[in-house]
């Protein structure tokens, strides 16, 4: 991995391709959970773009996966922000889980129920759930990646298990 | 006396470990009396199960690769498009404007500079004189300018590995951007002459791009060891 990494850092796009092949199923199921479902598709493209971009800024001493999930983390999270100033999706408001945003098909099995249940948490409940409970980040982190104090992201995970336990009638 | 409302966010702390131990003590004699804590709690927990079986990976319905490949060479400035004209048959000396590029940087400017400035000279040639194209490339020539630079740049990059962590992100960044596009450039010079003995290569040019490269690793390595000294002790 290090080797394809430094490979690609000298402009090796084979090699990049590698690390694309190895990686795009990990940076595909963040876009999708914590980004627009729609765009999930179009997201992973522009993160692998701007990954390619900006391999020099990823240290050789630290593993590459996580620091391709932080890359994907930050633009996905700028584009909700650019998203939401444009057109508004998200569902306001009303403490029920979302059925304004049908793009993705229809679900099967209790897994997918899930996800389909984390597609339509209203957007901030979304971040926090997919970044706590999901990926493993503590609210501090969390905190400084949404520009929300730590209190405004625990309430918010609280908010989203609480509407994830309604929707999956667990 | 809370209420089971207030409880909701006790309940969450317990499953995520932050009750201190007189808060968990209260909440334990809570729970054994109330049957819909208990029930709240053993949700959470099914929740936190299933969550924790979601995929890690979740491969997207069709291959993104060539979409990415396609964007990778827009992004590096449309440098195929300029090294095809860094190049010219010897049976065709004419050709066609220079692309201009949407994504040039700074400094990979000077090395594209060389190249055009290459082309130009190339394609004159032989509408001014009339005779004959130029000569095919020195393959000597061309390894003798590929050794002068192997050690210095092969020194240059182990000592930017060993110092990119302490450079803050992104401070190296367009360095590297302008640095990837040299190389590309060299490795596409190169691989054209061993491919297609009827180009012509202007080893002038093909040392400026070496010389680039020299140059751009130098400031790299540079302005990582101020980073590093920068840091206070």
């Amino acid at each position: 991995m290090e080797d394809l990494v430094r490979q690609a850092r000298r402009g090796d796009v084979a090699a990049f391709e590698a690390l694309y092949r190895s990686h795009v199923g990990r940076v595909h199921a963040l876009c999708r959970r914590l980004g627009d479902p729609g765009r999930a598709e179009e997201m992973t493209q522009e993160v692998f773009v701007k990954a390619w971009r900006n391999l020099g800024s990823c240290p050789v001493d630290r593993p590459f996966p996580g620091w391709l999930c932080r890359v994907a983390i930050h633009l996905i999270l700028t584009d909700n922000r650019s998203t939401r100033r444009r057109s508004r999706w998200e569902v306001s408001g009303g403490d029920s889980v979302s059925q304004a945003r049908g793009a993705s098909p229809a679900p099967t099995g209790l897994a997918l129920d899930l996800e389909r249940a984390i597609e339509q948490l209203p957007p901030g409940a979304r971040q926090v759930f997919v970044l706590h409970d999901v990926e493993g980040y503590g609210h501090e982190e969390i905190a400084r990646l949404l520009g929300v104090s730590a209190g405004t992201s625990k309430a918010q995970l609280h908010r989203a298990r609480r509407l994830l336990r309604e929707a999956l009638g667990s | 006396v809370r209420n089971c409302t207030e409880r909701e966010a006790q309940l969450n702390d317990l499953l995520d470990d932050l009750l201190s131990a007189d808060s968990r003590a209260e909440l334990d004699r809570h729970l054994r009396e109330c049957a819909g804590c208990r029930e709240t709690l053993a949700d959470l927990r099914t929740l936190r199960v299933r969550t924790s079986e979601l995929p890690h990976s979740l491969e997207p319905e069709r291959d993104l690769w060539p979409a990415i490949r396609g964007s990778l060479a827009r992004g590096r400035g449309g440098i195929a498009g300029v090294l095809t004209q860094f190049w010219t048959r010897t049976d065709s000396p004419g050709g066609s404007p220079v692309p201009r590029s949407g994504r040039i940087l700074a400094t990979a400017a000077a090395a594209l500079a060389l190249l055009v400035a290459g082309i130009v000279a190339i394609r004159r040639a032989p509408a001014t004189s009339g005779g004959p194209t130029a000569p095919p490339p020195d393959a000597a020539l061309l390894r003798h300018i590929e050794s002068e630079y192997l050690g210095p740049t092969a020194q240059l990059r182990a000592a930017l590995d060993r110092q990119r962590g302490a450079a803050p992100p992104g401070s190296l960044e367009v360095l590297e951007d302008n640095l990837r596009i040299v190389d590309e450039a060299i490795r596409q010079v190169r691989s054209a002459a061993d491919r297609d003995p009827d180009r012509t290569v202007d080893e002038q040019l093909f040392a400026n791009l070496h010389r680039t490269q020299f140059r751009l690793l130098q400031q790299a390595v540079r302005l990582s060891s101020q980073d590093t000294e920068e840091q206070p002790i």
